[in-house]
């Protein structure tokens, strides 16, 4: 590929919040053209550094240059008139609306003061044939599916002739297959000299796309080479500033009684007959496809969720169904999927957050010991190394990473005999995986009985003692995992044997919903 | 060490720390209104002496509005669940009556002022059933059971003023009558709940509980907290807030006005939201609702004693909330108003 010419150029970057230095000097250029990866780890400074070049926050220091002239954007509209645009994780569709409202959306052409359909509906055609969607232009957004709509808010940056994409982790909710899509509009938009700048943790994805690479660390910008240049050792160890010798970490642990037994629990329609048992010590894993009733299992044994038939024993002690507290006072404890909308109050503190679940152990007749509850919580902030100034952070403030540890602690400060991580690592950046395999096998050399809901094949080979398939709400087989377990074999089983070794492509089959 | 190195990077000013607490701007604001209020009297009608801000008459604001308050810091724990309670002013007239017509038929104090309190805890119960269990929307719901309060308070007094017995119980009169030198009962009442609740908020598991429930309610379910239940006793302890304030005001004028309440939940929220509660839940202490309520009872005052009209007054009351919203707003958004030089 031909090297364009530098459009961006950001010199010495410097951006401070309250007590953090989230940027301290970073330097970045973007060629026309070009897909340039930006990798880091969770709080490395990523997404501040996006944000200043969209013009959502406004540096410190430093200077930022679009064709050689500097620039100061007070807003991400001013950004967006200069041809710097972003598609972020959290997808902005708004799903009443059709497809070309939402491409044009604060945007709408206008004739004579009026909206100009004709044009709208032109227009979108036209970008829609570009991004390779067969669909109507009035289809209502919120039907589409994810990856369509991710197309849409591609689409919407070209609405505004951008020059810059900025992409941020855009394939963490898409299929296989609609990930290709996105590769190839990649290739298009590239093509017509726009650049992308791409983000994902993803590095293999990383290392297939772009054409040059630049990590940054805790705030500064460590390298940026041409991709033919590293590869994904080497980017990992720039991340995370060593060599990381092995990502998964498991131990044996002496298995001892059973602690958590579930008995033929049946939820109508979601899962049926689920049977098993977890010893103390053991790391049992969960898998399947996504949909197959994983994480419903999960909600129902902690109670969140409610079942019709079957028990859910504790040390032999039954747990009430549907009752979180009864299932939290006999020892089990739940890391769920969505840490922002079931583990964390954003708005609140880290020490609030933190001691949510033991707060009534650290209190006498329902009043806090507050030099308890702080103790309890710099503990943890050091024992698994969180950083944030102190914990009275906003934990809306932390960075992902930091956000899990805090959800890990909330579960680790009340001692728990089980422990259910359903997705522990997803969206998170492997030296923080690397951190959370290890806490894993210690807690389960600790005695604790564990329990991994995972859509990661590797990862449950990696760190579990057996695995547990599920298909379509049923048990389909446990598979003790050691040497000769194959991929295959799981896969072949989560899919409820119903293919032949051979006939599945990897994990790949099972990212599909 | 985190503590150290905490300490180390938070290089705001003094000045930036006061104002990022709670309700901060409101209490800078209740100052200068405070200043400007004198300055208006003694340019008016200037007697070379203070004249609004003497100890009698910021006393005699607070126990003015001490009721206001005592429901106002109920409020506060309803609405940092998220939800909210418009029923408050309708209750309130509600016990006037409820409490005048114990006290006319029985004379017996402690039946008064229990049977206040238990009552008004009654009706709190209902509104906190019908919102977290039963899972009604708390602005329909109490608003609904706001107009079956009234109907009730007309039936109770059909619709004539009820007057106490200037010689009741006297353990119902101290309620609302005896003084601690300077300090009037009312004002004693306003600063033992601000007390208890503040205390209840800030140090207590169940205080601490409801701020998560408002921040996210998801999130609470899935760390076993009864969310239900704890809303139910906010709504709980308003319900006996309004029966305390009901006690205390009879105690103090003896006669009830079927009319005496109404709109009272606009003036109570407006001082719990000016003190940095936010509507959305989560956010918000006991001390901030002091100042709104201190904010609020500046600014009626004042603008009795400088003979506004009701019309006037009410006009210049909302620009003056609007604003400070808008600053609190802005200052939550990070919006720097100012560039420092």
């Amino acid at each position: 590929m031909s090297v364009g010419k530098t459009f961006i150029e950001l010199k010495g970057i410097v951006k401070l919040f309250p007590g953090v230095r989230a940027l301290g000097g970073v330097s970045f250029d973007i060629r026309e053209g070009e897909v340039h990866s930006l990798c880091g780890e969770n709080g490395a400074g990523k997404s501040t550094l996006i944000k200043v070049m969209t013009g959502a926050h406004q540096r410190d220091e430093g200077q930022y240059l679009i064709d050689g002239k500097e620039v100061q954007f007070k807003s991400t509209q001013e950004a967006i008139a200069m041809g710097v645009s972003c598609v972020y994780q959290e997808l902005s569709i708004a799903p009443q609306l059709d497809v070309a409202h939402n491409l044009f959306i604060g945007n709408l052409p206008v004739k004579g003061g009026l909206v100009d359909h004709r044009t709208l509906y032109a227009e979108t055609e036209r970008i829609l044939a570009e991004l390779d969607m067969p669909i109507p232009a009035k289809t209502i957004a919120g039907d589409l599916s994810v990856g369509q709509q991710q197309m849409i808010e591609i689409g919407r940056a070209l609405t505004r002739n951008a020059r810059l994409i900025i992409m941020d982790e855009p394939t963490s909710s898409l299929s296989e297959a609609e990930t290709e899509t996105l590769f190839q509009i990649i290739r298009k938009l590239v093509a017509k000299n726009i650049a992308i700048v791409y983000i994902s943790h993803k590095l293999d994805e990383v290392m297939y796309l772009s054409d040059r690479i630049t990590v940054i660390r805790d705030g500064e910008n460590i390298v940026t080479t041409d991709k033919e240049a590293t590869n994904q050792e080497q980017l990992i160890a720039n991340m995370i500033g060593r060599e990381l010798s092995n990502l998964y970490r498991k131990e044996p642990a002496e298995a001892g009684d059973v602690v958590l037994d579930v008995k033929n629990l049946t939820r109508t329609g979601v899962f049926e007959d689920i049977s098993f048992q977890v010893r103390s010590g053991e790391v049992v894993g969960f898998f399947g496809l996504v949909g197959a009733g994983r994480s419903e299992i999960m909600r129902a044994v902690f109670g969140v969720d409610k079942y019709q038939s079957g028990s859910v024993t504790v040390a032999g002690q039954p747990l009430k169904a549907g009752d979180p507290a009864s299932a939290i006072s006999a020892g089990v404890g739940f890391c769920t999927e969505d840490r922002k909308k079931e583990g964390l109050a954003l708005r609140l503190s880290i020490l609030l957050n933190m001691t949510l679940v033991k707060l009534p152990f650290l209190s006498k007749a329902g009043v806090i010991n507050r030099r308890a509850q702080k103790a309890a919580a710099d503990e943890y902030m050091n024992s698994i190394s969180i950083k944030a100034p102190s914990v009275h952070q906003l934990v809306g403030n932390l960075s992902g990473g930091n956000q899990q540890k805090v959800v890990v602690a909330k579960w680790l400060m009340m001692g728990p005999k089980v422990l259910i991580v359903d997705e522990p690592t997803r969206g998170i950046d492997v030296g923080s995986k690397s951190e959370i395999y290890g806490l894993l096998s210690d807690l389960a050399k600790q005695g604790m009985a564990i329990v991994v809901v995972s859509s990661e094949i590797e990862e449950i080979l990696g760190v579990c003692d057996s695995v547990v398939t599920i298909f379509e709400g049923k048990k389909t087989a446990q598979l003790e995992i050691n040497s000769q377990l194959t991929r295959e074999e799981v896969l072949a089983a989560a899919l409820g044997g119903s293919f032949s070794n051979g006939a599945i492509a990897g994990k790949e089959a099972i990212r599909d919903e | 060490m985190s503590e150290k190195s905490a300490r180390i990077q938070d290089n705001r000013s003094p000045w930036s720390r006061f104002m990022s607490l709670n309700g901060s701007a409101v209490f800078l604001a209740t100052i200068a209104v405070m200043i400007i209020f004198e300055v208006y009297l003694q340019i008016a009608r200037g007697s070379g002496e203070l004249m609004f801000i003497t100890p009698s008459n910021l006393l005699g604001i607070l126990k003015q509005q001490a009721y206001v308050g005592i429901i106002a810091f109920g409020m506060t724990l309803v609405m940092i669940t998220g939800n909210i309670d418009l029923s408050v002013g309708s209750m309130l007239t509600m016990m006037y009556c409820v409490t005048a017509w114990i006290m006319m038929s029985t004379d017996n104090g402690l039946l008064g002022i229990f049977g206040s309190l238990a009552i008004g805890a009654l009706c709190g119960l209902l509104n906190g059933v019908l919102v977290s269990y039963v899972k009604l929307n708390a602005f329909i719901t109490t608003l609904g059971t706001s107009s079956i309060f009234s109907a009730l308070a007309l039936m109770l007094s059909s619709g004539k003023v009820l007057v106490i017995p200037d010689n009741c119980d006297p353990l119902f009169q101290v309620m609302g009558m005896a003084s601690f030198g300077p300090l009037h009962i009312l004002i004693v009442w306003f600063v033992v709940v601000a007390l208890i609740l503040g205390f209840v908020l800030s140090r207590t598991v169940y205080g601490q509980q409801l701020y998560t429930i408002g921040a996210n309610a998801t999130a609470a379910r899935f760390s076993g907290i009864r969310s239900k239940r704890n809303t139910t006793i906010a709504y709980v302890i308003t319900g006996l807030c309004v029966g305390l304030a009901s006690v205390m005001t009879m105690a103090n004028v003896k006669s009830s006005n079927p009319q005496a309440g109404s709109g009272k939940e606009m003036d109570i929220i407006l001082c719990v939201v000016l003190g940095g509660v936010s509507i959305a839940g989560g956010k918000g202490s006991v001390w901030g609702t002091i100042i709104g309520v201190l904010f609020y009872g500046v600014l009626s005052a004042g603008f009795t004693q400088i003979d506004l009209s009701e019309s006037q007054k009410w006009v210049i009351m909302g620009l003056i909330m609007v604003a400070v919203l808008s600053f609190d707003a802005l200052k939550e958004r990070g919006v720097k108003l100012w560039k420092r030089k």
